[in-house]
């Protein structure tokens, strides 16, 4: 699985601003689209089975029309779920850079479940055509492509709700445990809650608006369509408020802000919209307001996307501060190098141990006076002739005299041969000045 | 009848919206540190001059408590170093007066965990482990909770002890 471990090239921190938008918009492509294909899915088979026991017609051909209308073809499914899928295992993959969280084979696994799940519930879609003659496959497919559909998204709820607990990376170290956190188990449950409240407004929207509305709906075919969506999308939109809060509620501690539990409550303004309109049009029975509830219900999807970002931006701050530090000592690591390759030599001796004297230890040290650290000519004494041990000091420098002096000099991390050059310049500046 | 569903509707979107007000109003009581008395950066001192974190908390590695290190380890270097800075004019007042910083707390252990640093230190564990890379910020902030699953998943990776009475006593 190590080629799973996507380590690409160290983003700097634009690199990284860019790919928290791109994952949000990316997002608001799978989540609802995905929503959708499980939803439809699933209240499909169902009817598809009412049909068949209670031999109701109008169940017949909702599951049908549902299928029909919501489900795209693969190629449609491609674009709305398998490559953003994997585009966001790249840009998190990018964000999360050199750290043991493994995103990107928690990605690149769901896509990998993605693609059958999709050839599957695009078969499902088709099998309609044979509904009568072999109802066997038809359900059979029905309850796989339900399977598949509910392990991507299994799947993508784990890989995303992982990055927002960056404690468990080093803990978890591949999927099937991951989807176990319990974390991870609350937020798949309010993905399929959501997906169905998604759902019921996606069948309302694309039955009474889309392309002027489905054609040869009789009026108690209208009737029960409206009531069958309107009712699936305002039972499922209060229960999701429920386990929005929550999911917003047990965010780990340091992903906690005021803007996680602001916009949390400005979504649970635009949920409280979604559903008086669907109360106003399953009581007026007024489908002209199908259209704003859809737009809210995206609404409210993109809010709860946005205080994902808002909790994981948190959580990872420090990650975007580590990424600095990173490009900062590669930067310089390539400008060494660069000195390097034009033809510097390394430079060594009291004259180049002066430079080095000037560049850190005059911060401190004067050979006369005491400043923060003692003067020199006070503690040089014990050196003379003895280099090897003052280089060894400046490289490991102990404390001496706590009274006086309670932090210990600083370790540069210098090489040996730059504290050695200290060392030379040091003692001969010493001797020329006793 | 009718009239009531849309006020019951708004009556459980604003109890829903309170409890998560509830929530927010919580961590900003209880959880959410006060800013501390002096912005001292981390990432200055750890990161840009390289001391290590045993340069001021001289306790980690002899004592359970990494401890706040003494405002003499501060002053030894600071009674010269950088003496136009604001912060540092009120690290010199506190020092003036005698007074000790005012540190707000970010870490701690539940009173019913035994935690010693010192063991830790010794058994290899880096402090970045626990407390994050304090070289690259500015301002301390948990980056872990301390939950009971996080001290076991670690002892368990690393083979540490895992009786109760380890963290129990």
């Amino acid at each position: 699985m190590e080629f799973l471990q996507l380590n690409l090239s160290a983003p700097k921190a634009s690199d990284v601003e860019i790919a928290r938008y791109v994952v949000i918009l990316l997002s608001l492509l799978v989540v609802p689209y995905l929503s959708i294909l499980f939803g439809t899915t699933l209240l499909s088979l169902g009817l598809s089975w009412r049909g068949k026991t209670e031999e109701d017609a109008k169940f017949t051909r909702l599951s049908h029309d549902m299928a029909d209308r919501l489900i795209g073809g693969f190629g449609v499914s491609s674009i709305m779920v398998l490559l953003p899928i994997l585009t966001m295992g790249i840009s998190f993959s990018q964000i999360l850079y050199n750290t043991d969280s493994n995103i990107f084979q928690y990605f690149f696994l769901t896509f990998l479940i993605a693609i059958p799940a999709l050839i599957l519930t695009n078969m499902y879609k088709k099998s309609f055509e044979t509904r009568d003659a072999n109802p066997t496959g038809h359900y059979l497919l029905g309850l796989l492509a339900l399977g598949g559909l509910k392990t991507t998204i299994w799947g993508f709820v784990s890989s995303v709700t992982i990055i927002t607990f960056p404690e468990k990376w080093p803990l978890i170290q591949s999927l099937i445990p991951l989807t176990f956190d319990w974390n991870v188990v609350i937020r798949f449950l309010h993905f399929i809650v959501a997906s169905l409240a998604i759902t019921g407004a996606a069948l309302l929207f694309f039955f009474f608006r889309w392309d002027d509305g489905l054609e040869d709906m009789d009026e108690g075919y209208r009737k029960y369509v409206r009531n069958f969506g309107g009712g699936v999308a305002l039972g499922f939109a209060i229960l999701q408020t429920l386990f929005y809060v929550w999911s917003i509620g047990t965010v780990p501690e340091f992903a906690k802000s005021m803007s996680l539990y602001g916009v949390g409550v400005g979504g649970m303004f635009v949920l409280f919209l979604t559903t008086f309109l669907l109360y106003k049009l399953l009581s007026e029975g007024n489908t002209s307001l199908v259209t704003p509830i859809f737009v809210l219900m995206l609404g409210f999807v993109l809010m709860s996307l946005v205080d994902d970002g808002v909790a994981r931006d948190n959580a990872l701050k420090y990650q975007h501060y580590a990424l600095d530090q990173f490009n900062e000592k590669r930067e310089a690591e390539v400008a060494a190098a660069r000195a390097e390759q034009s033809g510097g030599a390394v430079l060594t001796g009291p004259e180049y141990g002066k430079t080095v004297y000037e560049t850190y230890c005059i911060a401190c040290h004067d050979f006369n006076n005491k400043l923060i650290g003692p003067s020199y000519m006070s503690v040089l004494p014990k050196y003379e002739g003895k280099l090897d041990e003052l280089t060894e000091y400046i490289k490991n420098p102990v404390r001496v005299n706590p009274e006086e002096y309670p932090a210990p000099m600083m370790n540069t991390g210098w090489s040996d041969n730059d504290a050695k050059a200290a060392a030379e310049y040091l003692l001969d500046e010493y001797n020329k000045r006793k | 009848m009718r009239n009531i569903v849309p006020i019951l509707l708004f009556g459980f979107f604003a109890t829903m919206s309170a409890a998560l007000m509830g929530f927010g109003a919580y961590w900003d009581t209880f959880e959410h540190a006060e800013p501390q008395p002096i912005a001292f950066p981390h990432d200055t001192h750890a990161g840009k001059l390289g001391l290590e974190c045993t340069h001021c908390h001289t306790s980690v590695e002899k004592s359970r408590f990494a401890t706040v290190p003494a405002m003499s380890i501060c002053m030894s270097c600071h009674e010269n170093a950088q003496i136009d800075s604001p912060e540092l004019d009120k690290l010199k007042e506190y020092w003036t007066n005698k007074e000790p910083v005012p540190w707000v707390r970010i870490h701690s252990m539940a009173d019913h965990v035994y935690f010693s640093h010192k063991r830790h230190i010794k058994a290899g564990v880096e402090c970045a482990t626990c407390h994050g890379d304090m070289t690259v910020v500015k301002e301390v902030k948990k980056v872990r909770t301390f939950s009971m699953g996080f001290c076991v998943g670690c002892h368990r990776a690393n083979n540490a002890p895992q009786e109760c009475s380890t963290c129990h006593k």
